[in-house]
């Protein structure tokens, strides 16, 4: 499997091109030019599906274009994606042009929020980026992310490579240490964790 | 592409590169030496592709004008190291050590330093897009006349570092404790720093 990142400087979007056995999986279609024509061209493989990780529009802006020259399956979290119809995914196993896809759905930045993860190499979109969760509308949906990045995706592999939906590659060990957003939550858990079981005791204590 | 399989030796987790089962950690001493003879023939070759040496020491290592795509050094250790005008695409070089290596003219993308030490590396006029450099121990180091477009500096410790004439727009610094460091002629203004910290 090799994977090439094609940065879409019109909102500053990553997309990837992952390609096994000369089909090529393109996670969020930003934009085709001929950048990306030549990158297929360099692995020898052919488009063989769209892969959204969330349905907002400068993640999915290409895909139009890449529907004029391909006939190519949608996929995504929620059916709806207007103009478009893609095929709804669900969390766990999918098998995908050939490569087999593990479906992370990690609710937060957005309710149709899915990360993909295929071999060593976890595509997280607006999800996790290098040193950042993503951002949401409100504290309870930054809460919600957070909890489902620790408990979905932090307990990966630390070796896993994490390909973001903007700004640079980075790997699970790396964010598990040096992510403060993550690290702010884990500290501030902690803290809940010490006052309860203080609480508890001192309760214990009392009635004791 | 990275191999996912595992060192053999149990409870290692480090990643290994076909052929080999084990890591180099763990490798018979001819099994090392094999590996390191199939990792001469591809510098010889200038191209080091989906090579998997974690947690190695290199020392005198010439990459310069080579390629480095899809490969993983993670826990390496780098001394006096030539990577004059390389290009190093889709790699890992996190958790590693670069004492006094040379990375003049770099072009590297999408590749990963992060938690590195790095100290008396030269990296001078290379470009170095959307590349994460996260916790870097960076002492007396020089990125002069460097393109760092959309790099991630963040939670480090950056000392008697050279940031001049870069340009920095969109690079991250956040979080980091940064110490006789020089901006001069760079565009800082266009670079992310934590709240109240001001470094021009």
């Amino acid at each position: 499997m090799r994977v090439r990142c094609h940065f879409c400087p019109s909102g500053q979007v990553n997309s990837y091109i992952v390609c096994d056995k000369g089909k090529a999986l393109i996670i969020d279609p930003a934009e085709l030019d001929i950048e990306v024509i030549r990158t297929l061209e360099d692995l020898q493989c052919e488009p063989a599906a769209l892969l959204l990780t969330h349905s907002h529009v400068q993640h999915r802006a290409g895909i139009g274009k890449y529907l004029k020259v391909w006939d190519l399956p949608v996929y995504a979290w929620s059916a709806d994606v207007p103009p478009y119809k893609a095929i709804t995914l669900t969390e766990g196993q999918h098998e995908i042009a050939g490569m087999s896809i593990d479906v992370i759905h990690v609710p937060g930045h957005s309710e149709d929020s899915i990360c993909f993860h295929i071999e060593g190499a976890l595509f997280t979109g607006d999800s996790l980026a290098s040193g950042r969760i993503g951002a949401c509308a409100g504290m309870h949906q930054r809460a919600r992310l957070a909890m489902g990045i620790a408990r979905k995706l932090l307990i990966l592999d630390e070796g896993t490579i994490v390909f973001p939906g903007h700004g640079c590659p980075t790997s699970i060990r790396i964010e598990k240490t040096f992510n403060h957003e993550l690290l702010e939550r884990q500290v501030k858990l902690s803290e809940d964790f010490f006052q309860d079981s203080a609480d508890a005791t001192r309760h214990g204590g009392a009635e004791a | 592409m990275y191999s996912t399989a595992k060192c053999s030796h149990p409870g290692c987790q480090i990643h290994v590169s076909e052929p080999f089962s084990t890591c180099y950690h763990h490798a018979s001493e001819e099994v090392r030496h094999d590996m390191l003879t199939l990792f001469s023939q591809k510098l010889e070759q200038n191209l080091v592709r989906d090579v998997s040496m974690v947690g190695c020491d290199f020392e005198g290592l010439d990459m310069s004008y080579g390629l480095i795509r899809d490969s993983m050094f993670t826990f390496s250790t780098f001394r006096h190291c030539d990577f004059t005008a390389s290009r190093i695409h889709t790699s890992c070089f996190d958790m590693c050590i670069f004492i006094e290596c040379r990375f003049d003219r770099l072009r590297s993308t999408n590749s990963i330093y992060a938690g590195s030490l790095m100290k008396s590396c030269s990296f001078t006029s290379s470009t170095m897009l959307s590349c994460n450099f996260m916790g870097l121990e960076s002492l007396d180091n020089d990125f002069t006349g460097s393109d760092l477009y959309f790099s991630n500096f963040s939670m480090g410790r950056i000392v008697n570092t050279l940031f001049e004439d870069c340009d920095l727009k969109r690079v991250n610094f956040t979080a980091s404790a940064i110490k006789d460091t020089s901006f001069r002629w760079s565009n800082p203004e266009d670079a992310f720093f934590s709240p109240g910290e001001v470094h021009w």
